[in-house]
């Protein structure tokens, strides 16, 4: 046997350990956003629908994000709900919904989610590149929003990546949702009050209907084998 | 755990260490097997990795093993590490008493999920 042979499986065992441990903190996250929605059955879905817009705003950015950090953050943004009465919660997505409004309709506790999840998640330190940009998705263009305040680009991208797919994701998604064209009318409203003006503008330039199509028959066939 | 190495290419014994030491592991290292009972009353390893082409030794992989088996030392797992796939090579391995059998190229996993086995 040559020693490059032997060199060569250390290798193949490297990557083969490297790639499970990714798919287990994965397969772990799946499970604790499996927990958050069995718990407050309105954020069904949500979570991989925010996975999905994010993805494709992250794809047209002159500079991308880490997609595995992006993709991780989008999965978590909303975990902090655990650490939150689930019918208060409930009830607070309700009253949003009602309000047909993100910006704050509900209850005063409602975006307190956002850092009691960068809490809970600082012990994994494979998730801590990111949870400054979970801390910050209710941060507002303008500097209104929660925790701090920040405004403009003291918001970290990753925050503001996540603002806006979230927002579109709100708009898609009530009972009486509103058409794509009412989405751009009303994104175009938020840019420079709530969400970062330009990544709205690169937002809207995404082919949306057929974006939102295909999301909408991925959804329909999950799991179908189709 | 402890572990002896007995192994007469001293890039595999790196390898070997490389694997183990970060473990927590305590690796000794000999490149011959000639006088394994010393070998063990000295270290009394919990795991024995023995390759069993050992070149300048008069033993060979299988003899040490036996030995072993043979010793106070009996308890310690013995893993033959070799190049010979052949089933009458492993069939000697099997009669050397030895518990485990891995082939080189081998997988350094397959080597730690031994030692997690063990203990």
């Amino acid at each position: 046997m040559a020693l490059s042979e032997q060199l060569v499986r250390y290798a193949e065992d490297l990557a083969r350990v490297y790639a499970e441990t990714e798919r287990t903190l994965d397969q772990i996250l799946a499970a604790w956003v499996g927990l958050l929605e069995a718990k407050i059955p309105p954020l069904r879905g949500h979570a991989a629908r925010v996975v999905y817009w994010t993805e494709r705003l992250n794809q047209v950015l002159p500079a991308p994000l880490p997609a595995r950090e992006l993709r991780r953050a989008a999965w978590l943004h909303d975990i902090g709900f655990l650490a939150q009465p689930d019918r208060e919660v409930a009830g607070w997505l309700a009253a949003a919904a009602r309000a047909r409004s993100t910006e704050g309709a509900g209850a005063a506790h409602l975006f307190e989610h956002a850092e009691l999840g960068a809490r809970m998640l600082t012990p994994v330190e494979a998730f801590r590149p990111f949870l400054p940009w979970i801390r910050h998705h209710h941060e507002r263009w303008d500097g209104s929003g929660k925790p701090e305040g920040l405004a403009g680009e003291a918001i970290p991208l990753g925050a503001r990546v996540l603002a806006v797919a979230e927002v579109m994701e709100f708009y898609t998604r009530l009972a009486r949702p509103l058409s794509l064209a009412g989405v751009r009318k009303r994104l175009g409203e938020l840019a420079g009050r709530q969400l970062d003006p330009r990544l709205v503008e690169a937002f809207l330039g995404l082919p949306l209907e057929e974006l939102f199509e295909n999301y909408r028959w991925l959804e329909a066939h999950a799991g179908s084998g189709d | 755990m402890r572990v002896l190495v007995i192994e007469d290419e001293p890039l595999m014994e790196d390898l070997l260490r490389a694997t183990l030491e970060p473990l927590g592991h305590e690796v000794v290292y000999s490149p011959t097997g000639d006088e394994i009972e010393a070998l063990m009353e000295r270290h009394d390893p919990d795991l024995v990795v023995l390759d069993v082409l050992l070149f300048g030794s008069q033993s060979d992989g299988f003899e040490v093993a036996r030995r072993i088996k043979a010793s106070p030392y009996r308890d310690a797992f013995v893993v033959l590490l070799t190049a010979l796939e052949d089933p009458e090579s492993r069939a000697k391995g099997r009669a050397s008493g030895a518990d485990a059998y891995l082939t080189k190229p081998f997988s350094p996993l397959e080597l730690l999920d031994l030692l997690g086995a063990r203990g």
